[in-house]
């Protein structure tokens, strides 16, 4: 399985990852952002249990990341 | 279409389910109008959101209203009609057909997207593009699993 990022980075200087390639819509990297913060800040569960549910969910899709 | 959610009787819609945690319906609608107003032409994200709802068989969101920005940009409805052909239908455009082409793999099979396939959708709709298109068809894929999972009547009977 390919890790490597298929896009330029956005940011000059810096290498290619999930941070400097979202760089280039910041406008939905920053809606993303603060929805998936939503996500962990608000909300009646526990975050351990939230950190659980991620980890299985990245070991089911086989998420490299 | 009238359904009523196992979580609560009273639900009947996605926007009443998320209505229950409010912070996070107000990101999620903020991500979709940030994706609504993109550089991404809206009725390629139209015909991608549907697309994978028929793949994922989400009834709901074929019977809710179209996207108004796709729908302000001419959507075409004998192309929406036509999404299952998209690959030999000769109305859909090159643009069209990568960005579809990228929709499916997405949801069908994440690791079979290719370098190639990227770099032909990057060719139409710029990096910035790939990234909108691509956080869209995440987006979209939760909206889909959401809606089977808390709309009961949300039933798999759409064709492929």
């Amino acid at each position: 399985m390919s890790t490597s990022p298929r896009l330029a980075s956005a940011v000059d200087a810096k290498p290619a990852s999930i941070n400097t390639v979202m760089a280039h819509s910041p406008a939905v990297r920053s809606a993303f952002d603060r929805m998936y913060a939503t996500l962990w800040s608000d909300g009646v569960l526990d975050v351990d249990v939230k950190e659980l549910v991620r980890l299985r969910n990245a070991r089911v899709t086989d998420c490299g990341l | 279409m009238t359904s009523t959610s196992w979580l609560r009787g009273d639900l009947g819609s996605r926007a009443d389910l998320l209505g229950l945690h409010p912070p996070l319906a107000a990101g999620h609608d903020r991500l979709m109008e940030t994706i609504w107003q993109s550089s991404v032409d809206p009725r390629i994200l139209e015909l991608c959101r549907l697309r994978m709802a028929t793949i994922l068989q989400n009834r709901a969101a074929w019977t809710e209203p179209r996207s108004p920005a796709a729908v302000a940009a001419g959507l075409d409805d004998t192309l929406v009609d036509s999404l299952a052909s998209w690959p030999s239908h000769p109305g859909f455009d090159t643009a069209t057909r990568a960005c579809l082409g990228l929709a499916e793999q997405f949801v069908i099979d994440v690791h079979g997207i290719t370098d190639e396939q990227v770099a032909d959708v990057e060719s139409h709709i710029g990096a910035d593009g790939v990234v909108t298109l691509t956080t869209a068809l995440a987006a979209w894929e939760i909206t889909h699993r959401f809606d089977n999972a808390f709309l009961p009547t949300a039933t798999p009977d759409l064709d492929a």
